[in-house]
């Protein structure tokens, strides 16, 4: 075979630009910094006060030796930490299938919520809520199940027919399945209005969870989701190019729209299952990362939103639980209230 | 002259005199007007229709029985036995009766409550008259409602009499506490912790049973009146009040407590409470403690018996 | 050995076929043009042999070897395919586009080396784009885009380019730019498969044209020889006349109102307004 004319060449005098631009760096760092205080505040405030030695004790006593209070511990430990580690998760989730929605589909406007899996999701927590409240328990298998059933059936019906896998397509089906769903749910909280209290609370979104054997259960899915993202980041950029360039690099580019579509649907019906519907951070982190980052390359912004997402979610949730202590907010007006006005102040100094 | 009583004529009679006739005459006329004009306005309705156990058995109790009543959901107070007679109308959300079924009774008054408030204009339209707002949302109210509804039905001094009848047994029930255990007391709803709060209707039947309700000082977000009696608590903060006594009253969903029951028995994290640990997590099979009843003595009772065992 | 051989292929898309039995054949440093009527299957037949079209007949190899055998990124080394409206993605800047077109060289979770970001600034350079490698894609004229695109082509290190009319948007100079860098890459050594509309183009860069008439080659062979006054009479149903001289100056003499259609279109009546040629 071959070789090709260019390599024959002397190399010749090019300048090779810096592998990374400063800018991205330094949004990098920006995020990650805000990450880590949105982390402590998280650990070390909240619905009740726990001194900061205290706070220290629980997280560090296996380092230093010394023991905090049982009670704070409990709370520390048993509490706060698994609920900083879920919102972490959830953000970073969410975030991630935004962005992976966004890039497959070439669509600004994708999210989790226009493949169905935010419906499915939603209908399979009211199904226990509303069914079943007796079985919460099964609650976030559920959504998660039904999140992937609809994902599912978005994929059989779009790639069947004429322009399988295609772009409109999915979009379409994906508002038809999120549809059925949805009024599947509207349909049981008018059967079960007497319930429809714990309902209402569910779709606001919010982190309070079981502790540990929740994020347990669903951890796994999530992890999973994370791993197929960054090995979709490049193949995404192939995407990104145009279907038949893509093809001409020797990818499939309905076989990389299947993947990702796969493991948005993952991430969100875990997040769903684990917080409830927070459709803010998969329309609006990528878009913010975009903005901060002033590049769309699915290598930074794939990762990036993951941290972005952690960030925003983390920080909403200390407000959520400290504002009206010790009784708490829903998170996703928290969040919401936090972020809309750091995206309009991105938006106008938009480069 | 004395001794000699002379009399008058009444032309010679001061015009103070006169002018106290003529005034003493226009008040008995004003009296006479008004006691004729007030039944009129005061008529004691006679079909009466009362659409929460509250009324339904306070009115049983003022001997007047209403044409209909709401259908009982097995979750609530039990309906007085004089009642057996009164028609049953289904309720469903959230206008209540269906209003048709309930036009046709021609009913005189509708005694209704904040929870089917969404009918009260559609039937004031259909020109009933509606009272919605006499369900009390505290024990310390719960005279002051019987009263209220005796009034209207014209059964005022029945309505005294009872209304004091009712306190004096709640104050009875509320003596000889001999602990005073801390309590939480929460409506179940997935795994949020919906608490009661000090200015609800269950935590003054917690305080008067001799219990401490832990969330006594915790103010509530919304009004009051809107139904802000409830708050979306913390774990952390359950945890850190560490009650001894967990009362979840099941909202709505009766037929699962036993499941609910496991569930919030082995909720996670409520497991290091006093409660947890000494096996002092209930759940009533009622919903007595979310709402007004008209014998709040023997709920009393019953909470100091099986809950607080004081 | 001939790099591309594409014998008797047939293609049909839905009910359609819209290619009944085409050739084509291109050896190393040679820049075939592949030139017909619209809808004649001119492009089917580029993305066919690109392997971006299934056959439904014939057989198209690669140094020899199937093309069914030859999948994904082995492929994606061995030919460049350059679409007609590629998508122009937001926030990329060229530098970032062409090293996406080293993707074929990279397993799947490994990082791009020296050797890649110095192949991307080759590429960058023969192509000419090398003064805006960090505008974004979004900010470049459509002869900027055009030659972007052979960029990230070239970045692919492959020894076959194959380009679906890449000249048809673009303005006089831009035009002329872009056969500069294709006659150019074929000097260099590279087989070069072009769809082409513009005759005289075709007439002034090409070794070899490849004539499309209704989904068959009807003809192969030098520009002069292929593309005489009767073929574009009898294909694409004008009256003209190219004029080469040899030295890349070519001419198409057209006859622009002349009715050149056959007898059995033109009617009763010459100069009868007409049908529309299939």
């Amino acid at each position: 075979m071959p070789a090709a004319a260019a390599t024959e060449r002397p190399a010749p005098e090019l300048p090779v630009a810096p592998r990374v631009s400063a800018r991205r760096v330094a949004v990098v760092i920006g995020i990650a910094v805000a990450l880590v205080a949105a982390v402590c505040a998280s650990l070390a405030l909240g619905s009740v006060k726990v001194p900061l030695d205290q706070v220290m004790d629980a997280m560090f006593g296996w380092l230093t030796g010394a023991e905090a209070r049982e009670i704070d511990r409990e709370i520390i430990l048993q509490l706060r930490l698994p609920r900083t580690v879920t919102a972490i998760a959830v953000g970073a989730s969410l975030g991630v299938a935004g962005a992976l929605l966004q890039g497959s589909l070439g669509n600004p406007l994708a999210s989790p919520d226009i493949v169905g899996v935010t419906g499915g999701a939603a209908f399979g927590a009211m199904l226990v809520i509303l069914l079943s409240p007796g079985h919460v328990a099964l609650l976030p298998l559920s959504a998660l199940t039904f999140g992937m059933v609809a994902a599912l059936l978005v994929l059989m019906i779009s790639w069947t027919g004429t322009n399988r896998g295609g772009v409109g397509r999915l979009i379409l089906s994906g508002i038809a399945i999120g549809a059925i769903f949805t009024a599947g749910t509207s349909m049981l909280m008018a059967l079960h209005p007497s319930r429809a209290p714990s309902a209402v609370m569910w779709l606001a979104g919010s982190l309070q969870t079981e502790g540990w054997p929740t994020i347990r259960s669903v951890a796994p899915y999530l992890v999973v989701g994370l791993i197929l993202a960054l090995a979709l980041m490049r193949p995404l950029n192939r995407l990104a190019l145009g279907d038949e360039v893509a093809a001409s690099l020797g990818t499939s580019p309905r076989l990389v729209r299947l993947v990702a579509i796969v493991a948005a649907a993952v991430l969100a019906s875990g997040s769903a299952a684990l917080a409830g519907l927070l459709g803010f951070l998969g329309i609006v982190i990528p878009h913010a990362v975009r903005l901060l980052g002033g590049t769309s390359n699915n290598t930074f912004v794939v990762p990036v939103s993951a941290l972005a997402g952690a960030t925003l979610l983390t920080a909403g949730d200390v407000v959520a639980r400290t504002l009206k202590a010790p009784l708490e907010l829903p998170v996703g007006p928290m969040m919401v209230a936090i972020g809309v006005p750091l995206f309009l102040w991105l938006l106008r100094r938009a480069v | 002259m004395a001794g000699v009583t002379v009399r008058m004529p009444y032309a010679r009679r001061p015009a103070a005199l006169r002018v106290l006739v003529l005034a003493v005459l226009s008040i008995a006329t004003i009296v006479a007007v008004l006691a004729a004009a007030a039944p009129a306005r005061a008529q004691a309705p006679e079909r009466v229709v009362a659409l929460t156990p509250f009324t339904a058995n306070v009115l049983a109790q003022l001997g007047v029985t209403p044409i209909a009543v709401a259908e009982p959901a097995s979750t609530e107070e039990k309906l007085d036995p004089r009642l057996r007679s009164a028609r049953r109308l289904a309720m469903s959300h959230p206008n209540g009766p269906n209003l048709e079924q309930l036009v046709s009774l021609r009913p005189d008054a509708v005694f209704s409550s904040p929870v089917w408030r969404a009918g009260t204009p559609k039937m004031q339209q259909l020109g009933v008259r509606v009272y919605d707002s006499l369900d009390p949302q505290r024990l310390g109210t719960v005279p002051i409602g019987i009263k209220k509804i005796a009034k209207i039905v014209g059964k005022e001094a029945q309505g005294a009499a009872l209304a004091n009848r009712v306190q004096r047994e709640y104050r009875a029930a509320a003596r000889g506490v001999r602990k005073h255990p801390r309590v939480l007391l929460v409506m179940g709803l997935a795994q949020y912790t919906l608490a009661m709060l000090g200015n609800s209707w269950g935590g003054d039947i917690i305080e008067a049973a001799g219990g401490e309700l832990v969330t006594k000082n915790i103010k509530p977000i919304g009004r009051t009146s809107e139904g802000a009696v409830v708050g979306n608590l913390s774990n952390e903060a359950v945890v850190r009040m560490n009650p001894d006594v967990i009362i979840v009253v099941p909202h709505g969903a009766a037929d699962e407590v036993d499941t609910i029951a496991r569930y919030y028995r082995n909720f996670a994290p409520w497991r290091k409470t006093k409660a947890a640990r000494t096996g002092r997590i209930y759940v009533p099979t009622d919903d007595l403690l979310l709402q007004a009843t008209s014998d709040p003595a023997s709920l009393i009772r019953k909470v100091r018996r099986e809950y607080l065992k004081n | 050995m001939a790099v591309l051989e594409v014998h008797d292929a047939k293609v049909r898309i839905g009910d359609t076929e819209i290619l009944h039995s085409a050739d084509l054949a291109v050896d190393p440093g040679q820049l075939v043009a592949v030139v017909g009527p619209n809808g004649a299957g001119k492009s089917t037949l580029a993305r066919a042999a690109a392997g971006l079209q299934k056959l439904a007949g014939g057989s198209v190899r690669w140094y020899g070897e199937d093309i069914s055998k030859l999948r994904g990124r082995r492929l994606a080394r061995l030919r460049a395919f350059i679409p007609q409206r590629p998508r122009v993605p937001e926030g990329i800047v060229v530098r970032e586009a062409v090293l996406i077109g080293r993707s074929p060289h990279l397993r799947p979770l490994e990082r791009l080396g020296r050797g890649d970001r110095h192949a991307a600034e080759v590429a960058m350079e023969r192509a000419g784009v090398v003064e805006f490698a960090e505008r974004r894609l979004t900010t470049l004229s459509g002869g900027e885009l055009q030659r972007v695109q052979i960029a990230i082509g070239l970045a692919q290190e492959a020894p076959v380019l194959m380009a679906d009319e890449p000249t048809s948007a673009l303005d006089l100079g831009a035009t002329s730019a872009m056969a500069r860098l294709l006659r150019g890459l074929a000097d260099d050594g590279l087989a070069v498969v072009l769809v082409l509309h513009d005759l005289a183009l075709a007439a002034a860069i090409a070794d070899e044209v490849v004539v499309i008439s209704q989904g068959r080659s009807v003809a192969s062979g030098p520009p002069a020889e292929v593309l005489h006054a009767e073929r574009l009479r009898e294909v694409w149903h004008v009256g003209a006349d190219l004029e080469a001289d040899g030295t890349g100056r070519t001419a198409l003499h057209v006859r622009w109102l002349e009715d050149a259609r056959p007898v059995s279109d033109a009617g009763a009546a010459p100069g009868a307004p007409s049908a529309p040629p299939h």
